[in-house]
């Protein structure tokens, strides 16, 4: 099936109803920098195969071993063989493929699990472990075929019920094996937060196969939260931040910032930087418009040092760009 | 080789970053008006640069589903542009959605607010699905309409039909849409809401 975009070829549009506006130069090169860190983005997960796929190289082998020698006590002990049958090879993706907030998500059972399949063309899909919070979405999936295939094989989109609501979205993949290999989807809402989440996620082959998954995944919450209704206004920044959450996934920053001027605005991302009471600087796990996610706590931190940054620029109607930058103020917050 | 106006479709299609370069100079300005004009009620810059690099993003990642030549480009170019702010003007806005339930939803003539209906971001691929046994007129219709968010009016002047016409062609092919609904007993396929 033609999908839209297709479709699209066919419709010629009066012109008339498509208005060029002014572009500077320095814009066009703020769109190709966007562009540029988009697709390298995409580039460095293909990277991260690569040198995973070398990593793992000497751990596939070890767990060949493992298995061949748990399989070996099966036919001779029954209860051996049942443990094998429960391995849930498809359930371990987030812990050896996931960042810390996912391996500890895993661990304590905090993520769904589908388990559904489908083969096409001898390839089978499997959909994994999925965890939806207020950060963000990810999707575990393994991937079995006769032939050797790559994730450079099939177009990967998310939807909900049919349609992309706005995201960035990417794949870690762990292809060490070019016939059985696994990956997680990550998916960053912009605004799209619904409590209860009907995920769809389909893989287009490029011999057309289309396998479609969904999955309805609840909202996980935080098991802390800390209401800071910080606010503070810079020159014409103005920023809250509205609450911190932490649990097992991570540390949860979420805020609004604007910058406006009587006939400009634009919304701006701003970036913490978090140092716990042993003088640790949190790492981010990952970050959008009004959220940022920080890797877990550890058990014995009692107080977070929080600084917000903004850097952004703004660009008026003749084209002139500013460049911003700012360290707001500092704040620390009791960890109870 | 760098991109030039005779072969960066090609090589946009060849997946090289200097022929998206070459289109994020010379569509910009387009790119941006339409995207504005569309996002612009919302009163949110961010959402119009985001959109604006989601539809750079789309040519990129979707330049092998193009066909044709330079001038082809533009045109698709502008209906891709137009589809994505639509799409995410809907997102934003977070409208409601009203399945259609009854025969009197089909009823194109009688209802005071057709021409306000829109498709919502969801279930735009099983619409499509449904919409592969269409003529391609209607089709193109169905897309202008319900993707685009175009009136009736707008759609008869650029194809060269009368608005009666149009709506006629609309109303029918809800109707054949609902009758496929039943038959596959997709239930909820078609959603459309009333502003």
């Amino acid at each position: 099936m033609k999908d839209i975009f297709e479709h699209l070829n066919n419709l010629k549009l009066d012109d008339e109803d498509f208005k060029e506006m002014e572009v500077s130069e320095v814009e066009k090169a703020r769109v190709k920098a966007k562009l540029k860190q988009s697709i390298d983005k995409k580039q460095s997960h293909k990277m991260r195969k690569q040198s995973t796929r070398k990593k793992w190289g000497y751990g596939i082998g070890a767990a060949v071993l493992a298995f061949g020698l748990l399989v070996a006590s099966a036919t001779v002990s029954p209860t051996m063989a049942q443990v094998v049958s429960s391995i849930p090879l498809i359930g371990q993706i987030y812990k050896n493929l996931g960042d810390i907030g996912l391996k500890n998500v895993s661990e304590a059972g905090l993520s769904e699990f589908s388990g559904e399949s489908k083969t096409i063309n001898e390839i089978t899909i499997t959909l994994g472990e999925i965890y939806y919070d207020d950060a963000r979405v990810t999707a575990s999936f393994s991937v079995d075929s006769e032939k050797p295939i790559t994730s450079d094989y099939f177009n990967i989109k998310h939807n909900y019920k049919g349609g992309m609501p706005l995201s960035n979205y990417g794949i870690t993949t762990d292809e060490s094996s070019p016939t059985n290999w696994t990956g997680i989807l990550n998916i960053n809402y912009s605004s799209f937060n619904p409590d209860t989440l009907e995920l769809g996620i389909t893989f287009e082959g490029k011999q057309g196969e289309l396998f479609e998954f969904k999955k309805e995944v609840v909202k996980a919450e935080y098991d802390n939260k800390i209401d800071i209704a910080k606010s503070q206004q810079i020159e014409n920044l103005k920023y809250e931040i509205h609450d911190i959450k932490w649990g097992t996934p991570g540390i949860l920053i979420s805020y609004d910032a604007q910058y406006k001027e009587e006939n400009y605005g634009r919304g701006v991302i701003l970036e913490f930087e978090v140092v716990d009471s042993s003088n640790k600087r949190l790492k981010e796990i990952s970050g959008k418009y009004g959220k940022q996610l920080f890797e877990p706590l550890e058990n014995d931190v009692t107080e977070l040092t929080i600084t917000p940054y903004a850097k952004f620029d703004i660009q008026r109607g003749d084209g002139h760009i500013e460049w911003k930058e700012h360290e707001l103020e500092p704040f620390k917050i009791t960890i109870p | 080789m760098r991109s030039t106006a005779h072969n960066f479709i090609k090589r946009l299609k060849r997946q090289k970053e200097d022929a998206l370069e070459y289109a994020v100079d010379k569509y910009l300005p387009l790119v941006k008006g339409i995207t504005y004009k569309v996002l612009s009620p919302l009163g949110n810059p961010g959402l119009v640069d985001e959109c604006i690099n989601d539809v750079f993003l789309t040519i990129w990642h979707h330049a092998n589903q193009f066909e044709g030549d330079t001038d082809d480009f533009r045109k698709w170019l502008c209906v891709v542009t137009k589809f994505k702010a639509i799409d995410t003007y809907r997102i934003a806005n977070k409208r409601v959605e009203v399945e259609i339930v009854g025969t009197n939803d089909l009823d194109v003539g009688s209802s005071p607010s057709v021409e306000n209906e829109v498709l919502v971001t969801e279930n735009k691929n099983e619409l499509l699905k449904l919409m592969c046994g269409f003529e391609v007129i209607d089709r193109d219709i169905f897309i202008m309409k319900f993707f685009l968010d175009m009136t009736s009016e707008e759609i008869a002047k650029n194809i060269g039909l009368t608005k009666a016409a149009v709506d006629n062609r609309i109303y029918r092919g809800k109707k054949r849409l609902k009758q496929q609904r039943t038959n596959n007993n997709l239930g909820g396929i078609l959603h459309e809401r009333y502003l």
